[in-house]
């Protein structure tokens, strides 16, 4: 029966081909499903019957699909000449399995690595500016002073990757699990970093001007000694985050939970200080500018 | 009770319970980190079997609330069988899970005196 199931696990999902991303939904789901069989047949349920009502829990699997990026498969086309002026088109990886990798330098940029699992791979020095990494594995990732301007890393796995001295300015990386990520002296200009998770997450030296850390959970966080333009915390936790004699300029705080943030010989200007004394944090040891 | 779940359209109640996907797996999340299969049986074991949360609509449901990091999974280390993916809330999930909340109690009392 477990062949069974594997088999029309692979049937429900074979419209869309094969990716890393659709590979992991897959075997999660055919563990549940096994798991469950079998619990009805330790439960006294007939073999048939249990099979029947495992594929019956299964549901209409294009809601999975909805929420997974992918390419659909489309007809080949003949390829058109690129119009002047247009960005020049880079490498279609997307899907791709190359954890592990050694893309030290390398030229990818405007490239699609969508939904790829790239977990430890090395892309020091790389010139991703303009890609697309979209609901990609990226674990451990090693993207040190590479040029990732404008590039698109949302709904990533990015857990102890590092920045280190990287071009971020203008990329989007919402949504994305970015525990114990380092940013040390990294450009974050424009960058948004929305709704992510952060913890253990490091910030030195790194340029915030501009920088979107909206619904973030910034918890222990660490700003100090830093200047901060133009930042926005809207909606963001920033429970113990610490801005210790930093200096802040047009900083927002809208709705975020800064209660229990720390403001120790912190500078800023008149509008964000009047905002976060509305928002009862503590700004005892503020200094206003 | 059970007469009466009988006599309610499926379809429909299993479309309005379906919106509230998020809230429910979240709920369940706040009580300690579950993997998929633990959520889909709790959440028909709580409802006295009642509701069967399709793994579909889950896994949809899952990515979202990934994607929107209210949720952050890392793999168990199971000795036997597959390996499991376990869901954990973060706080931006708790905050929504109040939110939401917040929300569903509103409306169920603005519901019940209109309906």
């Amino acid at each position: 029966m477990d062949k069974q199931l594997e088999n029309y696990v692979d049937e429900a999902f074979r419209a869309y081909g094969d990716f890393p991303a659709l590979r992991d939904v897959k075997q999660e789901l055919l563990s549940n499903l096994q798991e469950k069989f079998h619990d009805l047949v330790a439960q006294g349920t007939d073999e048939q019957t249990a099979y029947q009502q495992t594929i019956d829990s299964v549901g209409d699997v294009s809601e999975i699909m909805n929420e997974i990026p992918h390419d659909v498969p489309a007809p080949a086309v003949v390829a058109t000449p690129t119009e002047p002026g247009e960005p020049k088109p880079g490498r279609n990886l997307a899907g791709s399995d190359m954890r592990g990798a050694d893309l030290a330098g390398a030229a990818l940029v405007n490239s699609k690595l969508k939904g790829s699992a790239l977990m430890e791979s090395d892309f020091s020095g790389a010139d991703l500016s303009g890609s697309d990494l979209r609901g990609s594995s990226l674990e451990g990732v090693n993207f040190d002073g590479a040029n990732l301007s404008g590039a698109r890393l949302s709904g990533s796995s990015l857990k102890g990757a590092s920045f280190k001295g990287s071009d971020l300015t203008n990329a989007t990386i919402g949504g994305s699990d970015l525990t114990g990520a380092c940013f040390d002296d990294a450009d974050l200009t424009g960058t948004k970093l929305t709704s992510a998770a952060f913890k253990g997450a490091s910030f030195d030296s790194a340029v915030l001007t501009d920088t979107d850390f909206s619904r973030s959970d910034l918890t222990d966080l660490n700003f100090d000694n830093q200047t901060l333009t133009g930042v926005f915390f809207t909606s963001s936790s920033l429970k113990n985050t610490s801005f210790k004699g930093a200096k802040l300029i047009d900083v927002s705080f809208r709705r975020a939970a800064v209660k229990h943030a720390i403001f120790d010989g912190t500078t800023m200007d008149k509008v964000t200080f009047a905002e976060l004394k509305g928002a009862k944090a503590n700004v005892d040891g503020v200094t206003v500018s | 009770m059970a007469y009466v779940v009988v006599m309610i359209d499926q379809k429909m109640s299993s479309d309005l319970l379906r919106g509230h996907t998020d809230t429910i797996i979240l709920k369940l999340l706040m009580d300690g980190d579950k993997y998929g299969y633990q959520i889909t049986k709790l959440i028909a074991e709580n409802s006295g079997q009642t509701y069967e949360l399709k793994e579909a609509t889950m896994y949809s449901s899952l990515k979202r609330l990934e994607h929107d990091g209210c949720i952050i999974w890392y793999w168990g280390d199971e000795t036997k069988g597959g390996r499991r993916k376990y869901y954990r809330i973060t706080s931006v999930g708790e905050a929504l899970y109040t939110t939401n909340k917040h929300n569903w109690d509103h409306a169920k009392q603005v519901l019940d005196q209109l309906l």
